[in-house]
């Protein structure tokens, strides 16, 4: 015999269920697939005041007026980090050539294991940049 | 602040009074002991505090608190490093009206009865307190006056065996070369009831230490609020000491070893539930101690569901 009865109230979500918690600002930085287009969004101050939010009044509004005050030195910081970058990739080039005969060792000893983690390296790459898209 | 307090205007009384189970009938009796002017409405409620941690400020993933979950920066200034609290919602799952004629509550007592959902949750600690509430709204702020009672949690039917329960394994990057497979006697139990089960594990590397088996209880409460951010994974507690199944075990790659187990629930135990802003379940977590102080840890569990009636 059924009984009639409320039906149960809808349960929230947990954190893993509502997806990445960040601004829409945010997301649009990490978003973005060149560096250039990044360095912009960054530099877009309403991406910093971005970083208050959720925050209970009152203590949101303090934080965006210590973040308008570091701005200055933030832009310093987002300018000085495309040279930084520039580095980085220039090292990485570099490394790259220093450890091509140990790339190589490996390719001729352990084929397998060789094509497999370059398989995982592809793999990686290709998850970051469908988590960056989603 | 009893000066802003109202005064108690009626008692409650429930029946039965002992712990009841959901789809039973609660007869609340409401006395009131003097009539209550001024009342644009009057009910019974039947509902739960229902317990739960939620992230109090700011985005989770927000780049301004990139590393503040590092150990090194606990407790710092400008970090909300334990940015997370613990509150409570009331949910309320059914009610009935109370008779007001002409704006007045009469005094003596009124009886509603209220039938309990099938879905109702069990009583489980700060997760989920039942209450029975007389919820008057008049002018000024409403009068609420509540008495607690006892849901226990029916197992669900049919019954889950263990192999329809999550096992659990391989989640972390490093120490994840066993692979176990493991088994309780039944998927049910109550509270104080004693879980036997197996443990096989097969390790996939070759391994060159002994090893430490060892078996507790794994209790998580996921929070979900249902407006509230939610706090980032849930919360995790064991049921302490680890009991120890079997000692300087030497493990064999490719090679299949059982071990029975053997370990009471405690007598208090919550129940395994879903509520609106929170849920508890259940586990045996398996332990592998390898032994040297750079011995792995290597880590598995299997769901049990515990329910009190």
């Amino acid at each position: 015999m059924s009984v009639a009865e409320p039906p149960p109230p809808e349960r929230g979500q947990t954190a893993d269920e509502r997806g990445r918690d960040v601004s829409a600002e945010q997301a649009a930085f990490e978003g973005e697939t060149t560096w250039a287009r990044r360095l912009v969004r960054a530099a877009d101050p309403r991406m910093l005041l971005s970083q208050a939010q959720d925050y209970p009044v009152g203590i949101k509004q303090f934080l965006q007026f210590c973040l308008i005050l570091v701005y200055p030195a933030w832009l310093f910081l987002v300018l000085l980090a495309w040279p930084i970058w520039l580095v980085g990739k220039a090292f990485e080039g570099i490394l790259y050539v220093l450890f091509w005969p140990v790339r190589a060792i490996h390719k001729r000893n352990n084929p397998e294991e060789y094509a497999a983690f370059q398989a995982e390296l592809k793999a990686r790459k290709e998850a970051k940049k469908a988590a960056r898209t989603s | 602040m009893k000066l802003f307090r109202r005064r108690t205007v009626a008692s409650l009384r429930l029946d039965p009074g002992t712990a009841v189970r959901p789809t039973d009938t609660l007869t609340v009796t409401v006395e009131v002991d003097e009539a209550v002017p001024g009342v644009t409405a009057a009910r019974i409620e039947l509902g739960y505090v229902n317990g739960f941690r939620y992230h109090w400020a700011g985005k989770q993933a927000a780049l301004a608190s990139q590393g503040q979950d590092s150990l090194l920066t606990a407790g710092q200034l400008g970090t909300n490093y334990g940015g997370d609290k613990d509150s409570d919602a009331w949910v309320s799952v059914i009610d009935a009206p109370l008779t007001v004629a002409a704006g007045v509550l009469g005094s003596g007592p009124q009886q509603v009865q209220l039938r309990l959902p099938s879905w109702a949750p069990g009583t489980a600690g700060e997760v989920v307190r039942w209450e029975a509430r007389l919820h008057v709204e008049r002018s000024g702020k409403d009068t609420v006056v509540a008495e607690s009672f006892t849901v226990l949690s029916v197992a669900p039917d049919p019954a889950p065996t263990s192999a329809e329960l999550p096992l659990i394994q391989g989640e972390r990057a490093l120490a994840n070369s066993i692979l176990f497979e493991i088994e309780t006697e039944r998927g049910t139990y109550r509270p104080g009831e004693e879980v036997r089960g197996t443990v096989a594990v097969t390790p996939r590397d070759p391994v060159d230490r002994s090893a430490l088996l060892a078996v507790w209880f794994q209790q998580l409460t996921d929070s979900h609020p249902v407006e509230k951010n939610p706090t980032l994974g849930p919360s995790e507690s064991f049921v302490r000491p680890m009991t120890s199944i079997a000692k300087d075990v030497r493990l064999v790659q490719g090679q299949r070893s059982e071990f029975p187990f053997a370990l009471t629930l405690p007598a208090d135990a919550m129940p395994t539930l879903e509520a609106v802003h929170s849920s508890v379940r259940w586990f045996v977590q398996i332990k592998v101690e390898f032994s040297g102080m750079t011995g792995a840890i290597e880590r598995a569990e299997r769901g049990i569901v515990v329910h009190t009636g």
